[in-house]
C-alpha cells in the first residue's frame, strides 16, 4: 500500500533529487493477438460517439497491447522490474484495448509500490513522465520505472500526423535506481513557439562540451527544425513516438558504458508547442562501477 | 501542505430513470429492481450533446473566482477513469485547456487508477506544487467523462454511471480543505477491470469490502486519527449495499456519516464522485470549519483509494 501525509510547501525541493539511470531495456517484434469480442464494443461503441466507425480489416488484424508490451518486456528487466517505489507509462497513441497495464504490472512482479499512467502529452510524455520520476525520487523513491509504449493500430481512417503516427509495436522501459552510476538530468516540458524551437535546441547543445555529447532529437523536433537541425545531430526517425528516442539509447548503452559518454535527447510537440529534454551521464565502466553494479545483482538475488 | 482551495461541480440537467437506463443495455428485470430498491440509483445524469472536453470546461467555468485566479494555474491535471476516450490523435484535455485560456499551463492526463485517479490527481498536484518555485502556484483538477459502451456505463452490481463532472484548484499550502494522509493499493489480479472472468468478478466482490476497509483505516491512521474523528465520509457513488458492508467492517455504526445524497441522483461519475459529493455536502452545510472528512474511490483495475482532509 501506498500512504502518503500531507507534506510541508517545499518538501518537493527538499530532497537530494539525484535521478540515476540503472538500464535501458527494450522489446519490439512482438506477436499480436486477436481483438477480443469487448474490444470490438468498446471500439464500436466509442468511435460512434465521435461519428466514426471502427476499421474492420484493423479490427481482423489484431494487436499489441499495452499489457502484452509489458508483459513482454518484463523478462529482459533481469530482476530490475520488482521492488519499485513507482512506475509510470507514458504512449503517444492510446492503448490497443481499455486496459490497465500498470494494474497488471503490480500482479507481475513482486514489492510493487505506486502505478500509474500518463497520457495526451504527444511527443513529451515519457519526457514529462522522467520530470516527474525526478520530483518522486527528491520525495525519497529508490527505484522508479519509465515505460514508453507504442502500438500501431489505429483502427480508424482519419488521418494521423507523421509525428504520431505508429509503426511498429515497441516498448523501452527506463529503470532509474539511486544506487545506479548514470545521472539524468529532467526539465520540465516548456511552451516554446514553433519558430524559437531550433535556437532553444542548439542553446543547450552550446551549453555542452564539443565533441564530448551525443545529441539525439525526436520526429518533432527534426521537423520542427527542418534544415536547421545543428550539424552533428542524430536525428530519430518517425514512427515510434513514445519509445524511438530512447529505444536508441537502449541500442547504444552497452558501448557507451564502455567508453564513457554524455547523451542530450529532446524533443518537441508542435500541437502542444512544447519542448522537452533530457541529459543523461554515461558513467564510463570501471572497478567501482563494476561493483556497484554486481552488489546490486547480488541484492536482487 | 495541500489544500483544495475551491471545488466546483457540473452535473448535466438532463436525466433519464436508471431503469429506463439499465433495461437499453439489456440488465434483466430482476436486477434493474435491485439497482432502485437496494443499491439506490434513481436517475442518471447524461448529456448526448456534450464531447469530453466540454463536461471539463463546464466543470471549471463553475469554479468561483476562476477568471481571476487563472493566471495563477501552472498545472493541469485530468483524472481519466476509461483507458481510450477518444480516437487517436483526438485530444480532449488540451482541447479543454484551450477552451478554459490555459495553453502555457503544464498539462497532464493521468490514468491506470481508473476512478480512483481524481484522489491521485491531487497527490500528484500537491506534489509538484510543493517543488515550484512560486508558492502562489496552483493546479486544476478536472474529473469526469462520457458514458459509453455497456461495460463503461453499467458496472454489474456496483454503479450505473452518470455524466457529472468536478473541477478543484489545488494549492501547495492555505488553511481551506487541508489534506492530510492519501493510502492507494492497486489489486493488479483484477487488472482486466470490467472485463474480469466469472471467478475474478465473484472473488472482487468478496474482496471489495476488506480492500476499501483497509485503505481507509490506513488513511485515517496515517493522519493521527481514528474514524471516530472523521465528521463525513465523501464516497464514490457505487451499490448501497456495499457501503454497509464497508462500514460494518470499520465498526462504524449506522450510516449517518456517509453522505450518500448524491448517489440517486447523479449515479457514479467516473473519478469526479468524491468532489461532487463535497460540493453538494459543503453547500448543505453537512462540514464545518475543522471537521475531518474522508473521500474514497475505487478504480477498475483494480486501485482502492482514500484520502483525509480537514475542512
Amino acid at each position: 500500500m501506498y500512504i502518503t501525509v500531507s507534506r510541508l510547501a517545499d518538501d518537493g525541493r527538499a530532497g537530494p533529487g539525484e535521478l540515476r539511470l540503472a538500464a535501458v531495456t527494450q522489446r519490439a517484434g512482438i506477436d499480436r493477438r486477436e481483438y477480443r469480442p469487448q474490444d470490438h464494443d468498446y471500439f464500436r461503441d466509442l468511435f460512434g460517439t465521435f461519428g466514426l466507425t471502427a476499421d474492420q480489416e484493423g479490427l481482423a488484424a489484431g494487436r499489441v497491447s499495452f499489457t502484452d508490451l509489458v508483459e513482454a518486456v518484463l523478462p529482459e528487466l533481469n530482476g530490475r522490474g520488482d521492488r519499485f517505489d513507482l512506475a509510470v507509462m507514458a504512449s503517444t497513441a492510446p492503448d490497443a484495448e481499455p486496459g490497465f497495464p500498470m494494474c497488471f504490472l503490480d500482479s507481475a512482479v513482486p514489492d510493487t509500490g505506486l502505478v500509474l499512467g500518463i497520457a495526451d502529452m504527444g511527443l513529451v510524455g515519457v519526457f514529462t513522465a522522467l520530470w516527474l520520476a525526478e520530483n518522486r525520487s527528491r520525495l525519497g523513491a529508490r527505484r522508479i520505472l519509465v515505460f514508453a509504449l507504442d502500438q500501431a493500430s489505429v483502427l480508424h481512417a482519419e488521418p494521423v500526423p507523421a509525428h504520431l503516427r505508429v509503426t511498429e509495436d515497441a516498448v523501452t522501459v527506463l529503470t532509474l535506481d539511486v544506487d545506479a552510476a548514470h545521472r539524468v538530468e529532467t526539465a520540465q516540458p516548456r511552451p516554446v513557439p514553433p519558430e524559437e524551437v531550433p535556437a532553444c535546441w542548439s542553446a543547450l547543445l552550446a551549453g555542452e562540451q564539443p565533441g564530448a555529447v551525443t545529441a539525439l532529437a525526436g520526429p518533432g523536433l527534426v521537423a520542427v527544425c527542418g534544415d536547421r537541425l545543428p550539424v552533428g545531430t542524430v536525428a530519430v526517425p518517425a514512427g515510434r513516438p513514445a519509445s524511438g528516442i530512447w529505444s536508441v539509447l537502449a541500442a547504444e548503452w552497452d558501448g557507451w558504458r564502455r567508453t564513457g559518454r554524455r547523451v542530450l535527447l529532446a524533443d518537441y510537440d508542435p500541437d502542444l508547442g512544447r519542448f522537452a529534454h533530457c541529459a543523461i551521464t554515461v558513467e564510463p565502466d570501471s572497478a567501482g562501477a563494476h561493483v556497484a553494479d554486481s552488489e546490486e545483482q547480488e541484492k536482487l538475488r | 501542505m495541500t489544500s483544495l482551495v475551491a471545488v466546483a461541480s457540473h452535473i448535466p440537467k438532463a436525466t433519464v430513470p436508471v431503469a429506463e437506463f439499465l433495461r437499453e443495455h439489456g440488465i434483466p428485470e430482476p436486477r434493474v429492481r435491485m439497482y432502485e430498491r437496494y443499491f439506490g440509483f434513481g436517475r442518471i445524469p447524461l448529456d448526448p450533446a456534450a464531447g469530453p472536453a466540454d463536461l471539463l470546461v463546464a466543470a471549471a467555468n463553475g469554479l468561483p473566482d476562476f477568471e481571476a485566479l487563472r493566471p495563477r494555474i501552472r498545472y493541469v491535471i485530468q483524472a481519466r477513469t476509461m483507458p481510450v476516450v477518444a480516437p487517436h490523435p483526438v485530444n480532449p484535455l488540451a482541447e479543454a485547456c484551450r477552451r478554459l485560456g490555459l495553453e502555457t499551463a503544464t498539462a497532464i492526463c493521468l490514468t491506470q487508477h481508473a476512478c480512483a485517479s481524481g484522489l491521485l490527481a491531487v497527490e500528484v498536484a500537491g506534489e509538484l506544487l510543493a517543488a515550484d518555485p512560486d508558492p502562489q502556484s496552483l493546479a486544476l483538477l478536472v474529473a469526469g467523462e462520457k458514458a459509453f459502451t455497456t461495460a463503461g456505463k453499467v458496472l454489474a452490481d456496483t454503479g450505473v454511471m452518470g455524466e457529472g463532472a468536478a473541477a478543484v484548484l489545488v494549492a501547495a499550502g492555505g488553511d481551506r480543505d487541508r489534506m492530510l494522509s492519501y493510502a492507494t493499493r492497486t489489486c493488479g489480479k483484477f487488472h482486466r477491470g470490467a472485463w474480469l472472468d466469472d471467478e475474478l468478478t465473484a472473488a472482487f466482490h468478496d474482496e471489495y469490502p476488506a480492500l476499501l476497509a483497509e485503505v481507509m483505516d490506513a488513511a485515517v491512521r496515517s493522519a493521527g486519527l481514528d474514524l471516530d474523528d472523521i465528521a463525513l465520509i465523501l464516497p464514490h457513488n457505487v451499490n448501497r449495499m456495499s457501503w454497509l458492508r464497508v462500514l460494518r467492517l470499520l465498526g462504524v455504526r449506522g450510516a449517518d456519516r456517509l453522505f450518500m445524497d448524491n448517489l440517486a441522483g447523479c449515479g457514479h461519475c467516473f473519478g469526479a464522485d468524491s468532489f461532487i459529493n463535497y460540493r453538494t455536502a459543503v453547500d448543505a452545510g453537512r462540514l464545518r470549519p475543522g471537521d475531518r472528512y474522508l473521500m474514497t474511490s475505487v478504480g477498475l483495475g483494480a486501485t482502492f483509494s482514500a484520502m483525509v482532509l480537514q475542512h
